[in-house]
């Protein structure tokens, strides 16, 4: 069978409302994401796998793209074939004939090279995936076709009878005279022989900044016609190549360069993320009714943004037995509740994306829709419109939400009081409870967890390992307390099992 | 042609000033002494600075320094000669400042013709004053005179000026040229021109073909002078390397006698003021230390009282603990330490009659902090991030002295803190000097190996002698006296 893309779709295509794109960062996510391609794939990000099947499709040819030989393979044909459509483009757009089949003929060299050199590192390379294979077979054929075969032979012979050419260029005030080289000495080495004798010291370079615009000068370009009259076959010989191959990509290596920007793009994004010692994996897909867990998992959108500075983001694990559907989140009110939560609903959207998700181990399931319910940030509304506003949205979700769903509720209801807050918090619990839908349910109030034993009670810790990022860790045991100075010491690693550990190396 | 008059096979770099550094230098006081050793001189003050806080650690490196200091002090006028020449050639530098406003390469190739035309003018100068150097012990300075006359030559300077001549381009410039990427003219190599015979010119068939810019046609000469440019990179270059590396030659020289300079000018205030110094042995063995007479010098700037030296004979204990009264000179002392063995690593002479140490591989400074203005829990915190940092940098065979560390929060949580970091200090073989009046921490030590007590001599009319001898440390501090002295009797 013949290649048919990187991408399968049996089943039907879903997109995740605004607000849960938002409020899980999913947006600044996409958004750097699409930044390092080459081609658009926005379109492609949002719209979410529903089977199984096609994600396991994307998952495979992943598991082959990452893998760092193929990677470095892949990046490198993406760079080039990026290259070889500036050439044409600088091509096309050139006005002086010399120039104009210069650039062809560099964008022709440049394209044979990236295709036999991807070709000749697939070769080697271990590929399982049905996608990349196809797409491998394709490329060996196409590379012994006659048709690539003239081109590689007749560019790389013109090419060398141009390099050949040699001119010598005289200026005396305003005369240029320009002829063919015989034997004039080089000037340079005598000045290196006597000046080396000073040179003792390593001063900076120098560098000059010579910004070249593509388009030639009339000196220059009367100077290359001169060189032209001096050698007219070789040149002769490229305006006939120019003629006979106009448009030279194949329409399937095109196709592959713009589908692989996908899996490229992801792969760029999360590599600083990696750098900081985390980790990324390929999630089991199971059904909604088997159990559910991560282990080291993390917010990608703070990963990504801790990562620009060197630091690491706090990782978090959790086990969720068959049974247990209301994860309960509480602790002190310093951002690691949030970022826990949004970690949750990330997880489940880049598994279905066919994509590695944060962590070293995941097992979930495609859920039909991830409802999210986050504080909003503006403050305008008076406190009786905001809690309506904020009703009117759960109802919203809990009337369209299903088994299948995953549902994050952050601090909602803060806006009333206590007591209407716990009531109103009792009712929505309840509700999904009778749902069987997975929640996530971050608040102030910890005794929520006494409403059914299903119910998991988290909370944070201070994370000492890792003083300098201000994230807790989310865990269901209970802190234990510790006297204040050799807490203090064991934060900086000064204790004496600590520093003995550190004076090591 | 290298000045190498700090370091036998390399230049002197500066370090990044961190926090370590910063504490380091005020905690021993030593920006006192560099500013009376710069008398002023921003740079002399920087290099001074930057010596004592990479201390030199093999003994050939500290005994090659050492020698030049002694030359220095014995021949400073010398010293001071090569030190206004470096400055003559440094203002000349500053005088064609539009030496470097054209970033095209035949203005660059231009200006850095004409400055080395003066900079030939000023090496010939350093070869007249090393005609005449006067007496000259240390191998560094041989050195130097030496190559500085085997490389500058009268030969040598003519082929220079011939070349600088040619280097004008006034009447033809030739290059070679290729084909480049997109067939863009490249590979530009600018040639000699041939030299072709009448009459082979007259008989020569291809004589290539020419064409000329119009007067009037400003963007062609712009385009001319691109690809002229083009051809003068490399040469510019070239020449711009050799012009920045003598300059360079002369900027090292003025820093490097500038340390020396500075050092002959504490010497002469040391002994203005009746002190004295001496330069120290160097001891193959860790924590073995002898001093006769140390006193601090820092201190020597800012008091018109006599200062009390101290002595020390260290025989190998990796921890040291100095305690007594308080005001009794214990800080003094650990300072005096700090100071000698900072000045000792630069290769400098140090405040004692008698000197001799190891070297070690770093020295820190971790002291408490006087103007700390946090909270209690805000210091600690600090105190323990500070040890972090040094922890940080920290290797076997370093040294690192405390001055009242962790007296921010109770004894009992003070001392156990401090008792696990200097344990593990002790057992991966690195020095501590900890003045504390904590008790409970210096008697957790008493049974240990390699440890011993200094303990600050007090009268027995309970007067301070501000002398430290060995001793055992004792429950009670003096804390009390002060507290009278400062209250009165309050009953």
């Amino acid at each position: 069978m013949e290649f048919q893309g990187l991408f399968l779709t049996t089943g039907e295509l879903v997109e995740e409302n605004k607000d849960t794109i938002n409020d899980l960062r999913i947006n600044l996510i996409i958004d750097g994401i699409s930044r390092l391609s080459k081609e658009p794939i926005k379109d492609l990000l949002l719209k979410r796998l529903t089977k199984k099947e096609d994600i396991v499709y994307r998952q495979n040819i992943l598991k082959d793209i990452q893998k760092s030989q193929t990677l470095k393979a892949l990046n490198e044909f993406s760079k080039n074939l990026e290259k070889v459509k500036r050439y044409i483009e600088l091509s096309s757009k050139a006005t002086f004939e010399i120039t104009l089949q210069g650039w062809h003929l560099e964008a022709v060299l440049l394209y044979i090279k990236t295709v036999e050199e991807l070709s000749n590192s697939l070769l080697n390379l271990q590929i399982e995936s049905d996608g990349l294979r196809k797409f491998k077979d394709f490329l060996k054929s196409y590379i012994n076709s006659d048709k690539f075969k003239i081109l590689k032979e007749e560019s790389a012979s013109i090419k060398k009878r141009l390099e050949e050419i040699k001119a010598i260029v005289s200026i005396r005030e305003n005369k240029v005279n320009v002829n063919k080289f015989s034997s004039e000495r080089k000037l340079n080495d005598d000045i290196e022989t006597i000046m080396s004798k000073l040179s003792y010291y390593e001063v900076e370079n120098l560098d000059f900044e010579i910004t070249e615009s593509h388009i030639l000068s009339n000196v220059e370009e009367k100077i290359l016609e001169f060189i032209k009259k001096l050698n007219p076959e070789p040149f002769d010989a490229l305006n006939n190549f120019h003629e006979k191959h106009g448009d030279f990509i194949e329409k399937i290596i095109e196709q592959f360069y713009r589908e692989i920007q996908f899996f490229l793009a992801y792969l760029e994004y999360i590599e600083p993320i990696k750098q900081t010692g985390l980790s990324f994996c390929f999630p089991e897909i199971t059904e909604r009714d088997s159990e559910i867990y991560f282990k080291n998992s993390f917010d990608l959108a703070l990963a990504k943004q801790l990562s620009d500075k060197g630091e690491k983001t706090v990782t978090n694990e959790l086990f969720i037995n068959k049974g247990e559907k209301v994860l309960l989140v509480t602790g002190p009110n310093q951002g690691g509740k949030t970022t826990f939560a949004r970690m949750f609903g990330q997880l489940f959207y880049f598994a279905a994306l066919g994509l590695m998700v944060p962590g070293t181990e995941a097992s979930l399931f495609i859920c039909d829709q991830i409802y999210t319910h986050f504080e909003k940030e503006e403050k305008v509304q008076n406190k009786k419109g905001k809690l309506e506003d904020e009703l009117a949205r759960a109802k919203l979700i809990l009337d369209k939400a299903t088994d299948k769903s995953v549902i994050i509720l952050n601090e909602i209801f803060s806006a009333t009081a206590l007591e209407d807050a716990y009531f109103l918090a009792e009712f929505v619990i309840k509700k999904v409870l009778n749902l069987g839908a997975l929640v996530v349910l971050v608040t102030f109030m910890h005794k929520l967890y006494r409403i059914n034993s299903s119910i998991v009670p988290l909370t944070s810790n201070v994370d000492l390992k890792n003083p300098s990022t201000r994230t807790f860790k989310i865990t269901r045991r209970e802190t234990e307390g510790r006297s204040f100075a050799i807490y203090l010491a064991e934060k900086y690693c000064l204790t004496y099992d600590l520093l003995k550990e550190r004076l090591k190396r | 042609m290298r000045v190498n008059l700090l370091y036998k096979d390399r230049n002197f770099e500066r370090i990044e000033i961190g926090e370590i550094e910063e504490n380091l230098i005020k905690d021993l006081g030593l920006d006192i002494i560099v500013n009376e050793m710069s008398k002023g001189d921003e740079l002399t003050k920087e290099i001074v600075i930057q010596t004592l806080i990479q201390p030199l650690k093999e003994k050939d490196k500290i005994v090659y320094r050492q020698e030049i200091a002694k030359d220095a002090l014995a021949n400073i006028s010398l010293f001071k000669r090569l030190n206004k020449l470096a400055d003559d050639v440094i203002e000349s530098k500053k005088k064609s400042m539009f030496w470097m406003m054209n970033k095209k390469p035949s203005g660059v190739l231009f200006s850095n013709v004409r400055m080395m035309e003066v900079l030939i003018e000023h090496l010939l100068e350093l070869k007249k004053i090393f005609e005449n150097p006067g007496n000259i012990a240390s191998e560094g300075l041989k050195t130097l005179i030496e190559n500085t006359r085997k490389i500058l030559t009268q030969d040598y300077i003519d082929q220079l000026k011939n070349l600088l001549k040619i280097l004008e381009f006034k009447e033809i410039i030739v290059f070679s040229t290729k084909l480049g990427h997109a067939n863009r003219l490249s590979d530009f190599v600018l040639r000699f021109k041939e030299e072709k015979s009448a009459f082979l010119k007259f008989f020569s068939k291809d004589r290539g073909h020419s064409f000329t810019i119009d007067e009037r046609d400003q963007a062609g000469f712009r385009a001319l002078s691109e690809i002229k440019d083009k051809a003068l990179i490399d040469t510019a270059k070239l020449v711009h390397t050799a012009t920045m590396s003598v300059l360079k030659f002369f900027e090292i020289l003025k820093e490097e006698t500038s340390f020396y300079i500075a050092i002959n000018n504490l010497y002469e205030t040391i002994q203005n003021k009746g002190y004295w110094s001496c330069f120290p042995n160097i001891n193959d063995d860790f924590a073995r230390r002898n001093a006769e007479d140390l006193y601090d010098l820092s201190l020597m700037f800012v008091t018109n009282d006599k200062i009390v030296p101290n002595s020390l004979n260290q025989k190998g204990e990796l921890a040291t603990f100095i305690v007594g009264a308080n005001q009794g000179g214990k800080t003094t002392f650990l300072r005096s330490l700090g100071i000698a063995q900072i000045m000792f690593q630069a290769g400098l002479f140090v405040p004692a009659k008698s000197f001799s140490s190891h070297t070690c591989s770093g020295i820190f400074t971790h002291f408490k902090k006087e103007e700390d203005i946090h909270l209690e829990s805000g210091k600690l915190d600090d105190e323990l991030k500070r040890m972090d940092e040094i922890v940080k940098r920290v290797k076997p065979y370093s040294i690192i002295l405390l001055n009242e560390s962790f007296a921010s929060t109770n004894e009992q949580e003070g001392s156990e803190i401090a008792t696990q970091i200097l344990k593990a200090f002790k057992e991966n073989s690195i020095e501590t000097f900890y003045v504390t009046h904590m008790y409970t921490l210096a008697k957790a030590f008493l049974n240990l190996e390699n440890v011993r007590y200094l303990v600050v001599k007090v009268d027995s009319d309970g007067k301070r002698t501000f002398k430290v001898e060995p001793g055992k440390p004792q429950s009670t501090s003096f804390g009390k006296d002060l507290f009278y002295k400062v209250f009165g009797n309050t009953n």
